[in-house]
């Protein structure tokens, strides 16, 4: 807008609407025009003459507005970013918006099912044949009272991978509100209390992560390959990476 | 921006971003579909009722079943999981729900059932000396497991009140 005043005062003519100094940009990169140097005005003058021949700007054969133009494509011949190397920084800054925002969907989740992994993927045959490995569910811890074959993914002291089964039995004291519960896999024969500790009978409301609530299948494909091949994950983000630093575009 | 990584960049992050926007309305179609099941149960009699270790009782029943799932599936129903539960409250605990029977069906498979014995799958155990003279609820549960979505669950009340006997016995 600014600009294209000065154009038209010093220019003396209308600029087409067509605006090539527009761009894909929309955004000015020289808002300000540029200082004349003393003692070399004539050389500056000639290569950016030069520069603007090259391109297919109309109307920009009179030189002293074509410090005030704007430029299509990256860059003018005479004002230069002072953030040389194209726009990484900003690439960079958008990259870190993406993890951040994913950061803050993710705690945003946790918050509101109370559980401190809402999205889990099947890693065993357990639960055949409702759930294969690889599946992605949706938990929901909630504060109502466990109920009876609910499917809870919960945790065993000792190990440090949660299953996810269906509760069996569920006792609810009466004094204290406690529940005792038992789990059993669908595709297993026997309830859970080989996986328990030794010694321990019951799960409690403790140790459940959460109780599952939604289903999509083969999503979690990308975690099991990632985790059984760890190269992969590495090369993933390396690649992205990659990719982040090398951007040209304008996000 | 004509690149072949910004291409298949963009050709993946608009395949999956579609892929999830199905899967979205996949899922909301089960809100259309009512869920009923036709269930009848009769307990015939009670085979088992004993007294196990750490000073638990145990009870095995003889029923009859008569059942009908058809009304469950959907189009975006995968399989649905029905157990039959037993309920009952005791002086410690206010509320006992004991998995006695479970059964899967998958979409493929027959819907409508009609057995004339069912037995315990699994022992109804009770925490204690909780079932002597007791009154005995059974209900069954459904679960719908989705293609992609939430799961539903259901419940039907089978058996009311069932009372239970005095002293134990063996009744092969």
């Amino acid at each position: 807008g600014a600009v294209e005043m000065e154009q038209k005062r010093c220019c003396g003519e209308l600029q087409g609407p067509s605006a090539p100094s527009r761009g894909r940009q929309g955004r000015s990169r020289s808002a300000l025009p540029a200082p004349r140097r003393h003692g070399e005005p004539e050389s500056a003058l000639r290569k950016l003459q030069e520069h603007q021949l090259s391109t297919d700007a109309p109307a920009s054969r009179q030189p002293w507005c074509a410090t005030v133009r704007r430029r299509r494509g990256r860059g003018d011949g005479r004002v230069r970013r002072l953030t040389g190397g194209g726009s990484s920084v900003t690439s960079w800054i958008h990259a870190g918006l993406v993890a951040t925002s994913a950061l803050a969907i993710w705690k945003a989740m946790m918050l509101v099912t109370l559980c401190e992994s809402p999205v889990v993927v099947v890693l065993s045959g357990s639960m055949e044949p409702g759930f294969y490995r690889g599946d992605i569910l949706f938990l929901n811890m909630g504060k109502r009272k466990v109920d009876n074959g609910e499917i809870v993914v919960f945790n065993i002291d000792g190990r440090d991978i949660p299953i996810v089964h269906r509760s069996l039995r569920v006792h609810t004291e009466r004094s204290t509100g406690n529940q005792e519960i038992l789990t059993k896999g669908d595709n297993n024969y026997a309830n859970d209390r080989g996986l328990y500790k030794p010694g321990q009978d019951w799960l409690q409301k403790k140790h459940l992560i959460g109780r599952v609530v939604g289903y999509c299948p083969y999503v979690g494909m990308l975690t099991i390959i990632m985790n059984d091949y760890p190269f992969l994950k590495y090369m993933l983000i390396g690649i992205l990476g990659f990719f982040v630093v090398t951007s040209k575009d304008e996000m | 921006m004509h690149s072949w990584t910004s291409r298949a960049n963009l050709l993946f992050s608009f395949s999956t971003s579609c892929l999830a926007v199905v899967c979205l309305l996949a899922a909301a179609t089960e809100w259309w579909h009512p869920k009923e099941v036709d269930a009848h149960l009769e307990i015939r009699r009670v085979e088992t009722f004993k007294s196990v270790t750490k000073g638990n009782e145990m009870l095995a029943l003889n029923m009859k079943l008569d059942l009908d799932t058809s009304k469950l599936f959907s189009w975006n129903t995968k399989q649905v999981f029905f157990w039959l539960q037993a309920e009952f409250a005791s002086g410690r605990h206010e509320n006992n729900q004991v998995t006695f029977v479970d059964h899967i069906v998958r979409s493929t498979d027959r819907k409508v059932f009609r057995e004339e014995n069912i037995r315990n799958e699994y022992p109804i155990v009770s925490r204690g000396r909780a079932l002597r003279g007791n009154t005995l609820n059974v209900t069954l549960h459904w679960e719908a497991l989705p293609k992609v979505g939430a799961l539903r669950v259901g419940s039907v009340p089978l058996v009311r009140g069932y009372l239970l006997p005095q002293h134990y016995f063996v009744d092969g």
